[in-house]
């Protein structure tokens, strides 16, 4: 990477990063916590909230690079398999027969698996999973199921259907520690998972053909992969709701400063995943103070411009070389 | 160099995916150098075998060294990280094609026959001795048709490699071609020495199409 890209790459990853970090040690936080008041509210709802977006962003960036890679296309997105509605059609049952909103996760999980499964099954043909009949299933059950919720909020209209209307746009306020363990052992886990894939990744990127071509398993290596993605994507979903474009945008800025090869790109990518999510968590909690806009809300708005602008300068960049 | 000749559907393109193991012969069996194909690994495979696609379509800026380097794959499945050998045959493989130049730079930045050298020094890095190429030459003018199989004829002679192609265009790359295989329905219809086989009227016979030798006539 030269000086100049390495620099901008800093500058973008680091600085966040600074703030963010900042904000949680500085006034009020960490290092200022005077009253009973303040504990609470650092331990309680400050420090999970600021380690669930980290989580969360991890997460859906590096499902978003691996889906894009697997599916060969820079579109894709971790919610495009139909698991995240699963997810959300889950709460909204747990909602509808009054469950208390703390089984959302419960409930999200299973939505999510069975959606898992049954993309999965219907995918599946003489041992091998077909990408294109995954993908356009994905985004067929998506449809059905986001349609589905919204045509129950237009009948069901309560305010049991209203919190899970909310937490389908993304809310990063309700998770306890365990559950944050969780999502973080599970990130680990498929993480680790992931970059030891990631040599036969780039290769499947190139194709079915070329990636067997160069001796990979590619029916097996796709099985695996999808079902690891899948459930990470599962576990994040089912903590935080469907938040959008930070799995489709993280791995294109990971991308655009070092390169497609996985082995750098999908650290990087797992890295702005966390600084997205966590910076637009404190946008959408401190613009209109005290109320809150859904976090899911602040990434799609000021994601897109903030992605357009890095676009703007490293393809200028490029060209030139 | 063996070419592989027949109309769209013979199975010329089938032949090499058995030749692959890629795909299950309803009978007889498949010999890699003596080996039973369907007891070897796609990784065996691929250090005995490249294969060439047809029409390779790149979706992610991948830069021509990284592409290289991927044809280490076979030899070095478990690694993770290149190692100075990797690093060290790749550089000699872009070199022999020519792309040594084009190292850093995106691989969608490059033109057709650019990017078909750099399959082909990832194809070297895999070290195979056999070369299949899928219409290599489909989308490139004559310069860079030619251009190709004469690196092609090198590699052959340097590595000592056993190369065939399957290709519809072959009029000006009859001095490069040693044999011809000729496929219908499945079966080999014909094989034999190219001078022989690549004469307009063997090759009109074979495709049922006319023949007229128009493009050089004495006087006027």
């Amino acid at each position: 990477m030269s000086k100049r890209a390495l620099r901008s790459f800093l500058i973008l990853m680091f600085i966040p990063a600074g703030l963010l970090f900042l904000n949680l040690v500085g006034p009020r936080g960490l290092l200022d916590l005077a009253s009973e008041q303040d504990r609470f509210l650092f331990f309680y709802l400050r420090l999970p909230r600021f380690l669930l977006a980290w989580g969360v962003g991890m997460s859906l960036a590096v499902t978003g690079a691996v889906f894009q890679s697997l599916f060969r296309n820079p579109l894709a997105d971790p919610h495009l398999i139909g698991v995240s509605a699963g997810a959300g059609a889950g709460v909204w049952i747990c909602a509808v027969f009054g469950f208390s909103f703390s089984f959302f996760p419960v409930f999200a999980g299973l939505g999510a698996l069975a959606v898992l499964f049954l993309v999965f099954l219907l995918s599946m043909r003489k041992g091998a999973l077909s990408m294109y009949t995954l993908l356009l299933l994905g985004v067929m059950i998506n449809s059905f199921l986001v349609s589905l919720m919204l045509f129950c909020q237009s009948l069901f209209r309560s305010d049991d259907t209203a919190a899970a209307f909310n937490w389908l746009l993304g809310n990063l306020s309700m998770a306890g520690y365990a559950q944050i363990l969780f999502l973080f052992i599970t990130l680990g886990i498929v993480g680790f998972f992931f970059m030891r894939q990631a040599p036969k990744l780039n290769l499947l990127s190139l194709g079915e053909s070329a990636a067997r071509s160069l001796g990979v398993s590619v029916e097996k290596t796709q099985i695996l992969l999808f079902i690891a993605a899948a459930i990470l994507t599962g576990a994040a979903v089912s903590l935080s709701g469907m938040i959008s474009f930070v799995g489709l945008m993280s791995p294109h800025v990971a991308r655009l400063f070092v390169g497609s090869d996985l082995r750098r790109s999908l650290p990087v990518s797992a890295w702005a995943g966390g600084v997205l999510l966590a910076g637009a968590d404190m946008l959408a909690r401190s613009l209109f103070y005290p109320s809150e806009i859904p976090v899911g809300i602040v990434t799609a708005l000021l994601g897109v411009p903030f992605f357009i602008v890095i676009l703007k300068r490293r393809e200028g960049k490029r060209v030139i070389s | 160099m063996t070419l592989f000749l027949g109309e769209n559907g013979a199975g010329k393109t089938t032949l090499f995916k058995l030749a692959l193991g890629w795909l299950r012969p309803r009978s007889g069996k498949t010999f890699l150098f003596e080996n039973p194909v369907e007891r070897m690994n796609a990784l065996e495979i691929a250090r005995k075998a490249a294969y060439l696609e047809q029409d390779a379509a790149y979706i992610f800026p991948f830069t021509v060294e990284e592409l290289v380097l991927m044809g280490r794959f076979p030899n070095a499945p478990h690694g993770f990280w290149n190692r100075k050998e990797d690093l060290e045959r790749a550089a000699w493989a872009m070199e022999a094609t020519d792309t040594l130049r084009f190292a850093k730079r995106s691989i969608l930045q490059l033109s057709g026959g650019e990017r078909r050298r750099v399959e082909i020094a990832r194809a070297i890095c895999q070290q195979a001795k056999i070369l299949l190429l899928d219409e290599p030459v489909s989308n490139l003018d004559i310069r860079q048709q030619i251009g190709l199989f004469e690196l092609l004829t090198r590699l052959q002679q340097r590595e000592k490699l056993t190369v065939a192609v399957i290709s519809h265009q072959w009029e000006w790359l009859k001095p490069f071609l040693g044999r011809v295989v000729m496929l219908r329905s499945g079966k080999m219809a014909a094989t034999g020495p190219a001078g022989e086989f690549l004469r307009p009227e063997r090759i009109a016979e074979f495709f049922s199409v006319a023949s007229h030798s128009t493009y050089f006539k004495k006087g006027t």
